[in-house]
């Protein structure tokens, strides 16, 4: 930047923060939408910072009254959901054996709540698979 | 359907997959692999990524034991476990298993010994399957004219001798994509009941997947009906 200049401008700033800003935005603006859906908006942040700002989401759009879906495929963003809100839902996306696109509910069943409260958390169980979601790569 | 599985290896997840596919085909189903980890499968043990796990029984076992199982089983109408029946032969179960009692099935014993490696107890819908001696028993099945295929204690070294499956080193070459083709004429098998009686493992196993089946079919209409 130019010695003395202090704009920082769109161009300066990191994907990540402007990521941010829009997602801000969107859940606080008097003429943002009522629903949007956005695809991957965790993906330019360090996954602590995705994971409170899945969490930070979901707090606005309840109170807002807004309904936000977002896609991932960032285990840590699942820790920023607080399932067991039922305003708050998890959705895995399969495709079947015979190419349909499947989408199931991932309630918070007594298992998955005594699965946390063992330590395990959503992102641990989603990488070993005990969500489904898994990638097929054979 | 979903079903979550955990097997022993890429090629057994082959295998399973299509007599799954065949088998619960008007059940629309989704089947997650969720052992072994394809991640782990690339690598040496020692170059393996913290948390994943190896394939083979022990894989399984380690998966079990972890934690995570219930809701695994939870997630799922399914969750399918599967260990060869020939492990019952390695020396560490070996030691841990009973004899059969009279009229109980040879494979009770290693079934019972299975059950204890779920952290946390075996879900109720959890089907534990145990192809004798081995799933390329299955294949034997239908690409040779070999009688009692599940009695062959190495059917995968027999896949190999009848040129079937490759060789690679001096051991059967176990490849995906080659068992997921071999396994495509099961259907034939699973459709017909005489055919099928004569692989009792595999007959065993699509049995439970039809009980299964009728059992979510039952639990959805009740969760409709309130």
């Amino acid at each position: 930047m130019p010695e003395g200049d202090k704009h920082v401008s769109a161009y300066d700033a990191s994907e990540g923060a402007l990521y941010v800003l829009f997602a801000l935005v969107l859940t606080s603006h008097v003429h943002a939408p009522k629903f949007a859906a956005i695809e991957h908006l965790d993906h330019a942040l360090h996954p602590r910072l995705a994971r409170a700002l899945f969490r930070l989401l979901a707090e606005r759009v309840k109170h807002s009254g807004q309904q936000l879906l977002l896609s991932t495929h960032l285990p840590t963003s699942l820790d920023g959901l607080a399932l067991a809100d039922d305003d708050v839902r998890l959705f895995v996306v399969d495709r079947a054996v015979e190419g349909q696109t499947v989408v199931r509910r991932v309630e918070y069943s007594d298992a998955l709540a005594k699965a946390e409260a063992s330590g395990l958390t959503l992102s641990q169980l989603w990488v070993q698979g005990a969500l489904g979601g898994v990638p097929d790569l054979w | 359907m979903n079903i979550h599985v955990v097997c022993e290896g890429s090629t057994d997840a082959a295998v399973l997959r299509v007599v799954m596919g065949v088998v619960l085909k008007d059940h629309t189903p989704v089947i997650n692999v969720i052992q072994p980890d394809d991640d782990a499968l690339r690598q040496k043990p020692d170059e393996r990524p913290p948390g994943t796990l190896g394939p083979g029984w022990q894989g399984v076992r380690a998966w079990l034991k972890r934690g995570g199982v219930a809701a695994a089983a939870s997630g799922a109408d399914v969750l399918v476990v599967h260990v060869d029946a020939n492990v019952r032969r390695e020396n560490e179960i070996a030691k841990g298993l009973r004899a059969p009692e009279s009229r109980e099935d040879d494979l009770g014993p290693l079934c019972e010994h299975v059950k204890p490696w779920f952290a946390g107890g075996v879900p109720p819908n959890t089907i534990v399957v145990l192809p004798r001696e081995a799933t390329e028993a299955w294949l034997l099945a239908v690409h040779t004219r070999l009688i009692d295929v599940e009695a062959d204690s190495t059917p995968a070294k027999t896949l190999q001798a009848m040129g079937l499956i490759g060789t690679k080193g001096d051991k059967p070459h176990k490849q995906p994509g080659r068992y997921r083709e071999l396994a495509a004429s099961l259907a034939v098998l699973i459709a017909d009941k005489n055919q099928l009686a004569l692989v009792p493992e595999l007959e065993r196993f699509v049995n439970k997947l039809r009980s299964r089946a009728r059992a979510v079919l039952a639990e959805r209409r009740k969760k409709k009906a309130g």
